[in-house]
């Protein structure tokens, strides 16, 4: 494991410690399901963005595709929200491999095409809710999904923690998981050797766009309601917990371990400011300060401590 | 009395309260921890909102925490589960989205946790999971603006006959179809000749509700006499429709609503002939006293509404005391 990635699990430890020495209730079952609950929707979010980021490029679409993704599941779902889940999923296939396509065959920048294919699916989320919040009174899904097992988790947790389990498995364990790492720090070099980038790029979009809407689709029936302005800020917040996590806006860094690692960062400080009571603008603030930390962490800190343990290393073997 | 028969009393307290709230027990307001879920503090209603709650709560000797979303449902539904967590002697709700924070609900009065909703009412069927819910009624906002309607004719001299119009907000919200009703009721009850002409919508937007005005304007034709618009800020799109169409805005019966700042404004120079009282400081402070007497074990109403005062160039300075100017 890198200096860096230590570097954030001691970061998240110290953050659990001191909101436990705070407030005891921070540790308490019933807040950390509370905790779990808020990572079921960012974490999958920011699991299938950063798959893109890893192979060099971007899905701003991801927080359209979460609000779309709910509302489908509500309005094609009917009485049968489960129905409506496959209509919502296999939507955001057709989303993904669009939007693929038109990167892989036209060679256009990823950030051009998802601004457009985030706007489309926006405008389509206005148009399927009506100018409503669509609702619906079949609970029994969602309350099911909420259900805590374990105490500290519910279904729709452990749902985001199996996505990145099976993530973290395909990107380590696969070619193919092997070929979207290298695809995004050097295409062409990649290309050359036979990684299969066409490919690549279908699977990353396509996973993203199906992670934001399994998210929308989940939280619509947790919430048995669904609108076109979710997920507004949800894509920032995904962005956020990538970077925080270690990837790279560059391409080729970074894993789903470390995507976890930087969702957790970020909800364990979200609900620990808010245990402390503060308030929603407080909390954005806190998250943009410990974003550049993080990133001047890399940059100076990480390389400083790389070079320290190298030196250390060289004399200790001399 | 001895302790046996204060433990008996006791008991049976306790029994005729578990049948009032069943499975909820009140422990007294003074040193109670009670939580606030709110919408916002960026919003200036809101803001007072919460001023006026805190300081009711504080003079009681509640113990408070407040935690705000930003009208994010989702993020609502998590910050309930935390205040489950922290076990409170009450929840005091403003929902981020009547309709997301059903299942949430659901949820609190599972937990046996005393709830006051505020300001935004969920569904009526709903009604179960919450003990109180306080804040304003639309209904009573229209009914105050058709009295304010009836009663500007009356003062322009136009009598008991004539055409208006309404620029509502957003299609499809209570407030949009409750404040239309509230109007429409009144008009039917005491002004029949007042006939509403036509309706559109300015989606609680002033730009949004100079085009509706102005396609008004247009339709209904000059015998216009009045302008019912659902909030103020709307009402001064209707006046910078009226200018544009060579009408004199101080000669119509202009009725908007909130007493928001826009309003006051144009009553104060003329141009407006009313506004609808709905106080964001009562409607803090009518949820805090609702919290307040739920603890305190005393009997409080299911639903209570705030007054919903006609407020004119006579009586301007209502409007600036409850908005807190």
């Amino acid at each position: 494991m890198s200096t860096a990635t230590l570097l954030r699990i001691a970061l998240l430890i110290a953050l659990v410690v001191a909101f436990a020495l705070w407030n005891p209730a921070f540790i308490s079952g019933r807040n950390i399901y509370a905790l779990t609950q808020s990572f079921a929707l960012l974490g999958l979010v920011a699991l299938g963005l950063s798959l893109t980021m890893i192979a060099g490029e971007f899905d701003l679409s991801v927080g359209s595709m979460v609000a779309v993704g709910g509302l489908l599941t509500l309005v094609a779902g009917g009485s049968n929200l489960v129905h409506g889940m496959g209509v919502a999923l296999a939507f955001a296939v057709v989303i993904g491999a669009a939007n693929a396509f038109v990167v892989n065959r036209f060679n256009v920048s990823s950030l051009v095409v998802t601004v457009g294919s985030m706007m489309a699916l926006s405008g389509f989320a206005f148009w399927l809710a009506g100018g409503k919040v669509i609702s619906t009174d079949n609970f029994d899904l969602g309350f099911a999904l909420d259900n805590p097992i374990l105490t500290v988790l519910s279904w729709r947790g452990a749902i985001t923690l199996a996505a990145f389990l099976l993530a973290g498995l395909f990107m380590r364990h696969t070619l193919m998981g092997r070929d979207i790492r290298v695809i995004g720090s050097k295409r062409l070099v990649a290309a050359a050797s036979g990684a299969k980038v066409g490919l690549s790029l279908y699977i990353v979009f396509i996973v993203s766009a199906l992670c934001a809407a399994l998210a929308g689709s989940l939280l619509s029936m947790s919430l048995a309601s669904a609108a076109a302005t979710t997920g507004n800020n949800l894509m920032l917040q995904a962005v956020s917990a990538a970077i925080v996590g270690g990837v790279a806006l560059s391409g080729g860094a970074g894993s789903p371990l470390h995507v976890l690692i930087g969702s957790l960062i970020l909800t364990v400080m979200n609900n620990g400011l808010s245990l402390m009571g503060m308030g929603a603008t407080g909390i954005l603030f806190a998250n943009g300060l410990v974003l550049m930390g993080i990133v001047l962490l890399d940059g100076q800190l990480g390389a400083w401590m790389s070079e320290r343990f190298a030196a250390s290393r060289a004399r200790h073997s001399a | 009395m001895n302790t046996a028969k204060l433990t008996k009393l006791a008991l049976m307290a306790s029994v005729f309260t578990g049948l009032a709230m069943p499975g909820m027990a009140f422990a007294g307001a003074k040193g109670s921890k009670v939580i606030l879920l709110t919408v916002s503090e960026e919003c200036e209603y809101c803001a007072l909102h919460q001023r006026a709650f805190k300081e009711v709560a504080s003079a009681a000797g509640i113990d408070l925490d407040v935690k705000i979303t930003n009208f994010d449902a989702a993020e609502q539904a998590s910050q309930v589960d935390q205040a489950l967590a922290q076990n409170p002697a009450a929840i005091v709700l403003w929902p981020a989205d009547a309709s997301a924070i059903v299942p949430s609900l659901r949820k609190i009065n599972q937990a046996g946790i005393p709830l006051v909703i505020t300001n935004s009412k969920p569904d009526d069927k709903y009604a179960d999971y919450w003990n109180v819910f306080t804040g304003p009624s639309d209904i009573g906002n229209g009914q105050s603006a058709g009295e304010a309607m009836i009663k500007g004719f009356a003062e322009k001299k136009f009598g008991t006959e004539g055409k208006i119009f309404i620029v509502e907000g957003v299609p499809g919200t209570p407030p949009q179809i409750a404040r239309s009703k509230g109007l429409e009721e009144v008009l039917a009850e005491k002004a029949k000749g007042i006939v509403v002409a036509g309706k559109q919508n300015g989606n609680w937007d002033q730009t949004k509700a100079t085009d509706a005005a102005a396609a008004l304007f247009t339709q209904v034709g000059p015998e216009v006499k009045g302008v019912y618009a659902q909030a103020d800020n709307m009402m001064s799109g209707v006046i910078v429709a009226a200018k544009r169409a060579g009408i004199d805005p101080a000669s119509l019966v202009l009725v908007g609503s909130n007493c928001s700042i826009e309003g006051v404004n144009q009553i104060k120079d003329g141009t407006q002939y009313a506004t609808v009282l709905q106080s964001p400081i009562d409607d803090g402070k009518y949820a805090a006293k609702a919290v307040i007497d739920l603890l305190d074990g005393k009997k409080v109403e299911k639903e209570i509404f705030l007054p919903h005062e006609i407020i004119t160039k006579a009586n301007i300075s209502d409007c600036d005391a409850a908005i807190g100017r």
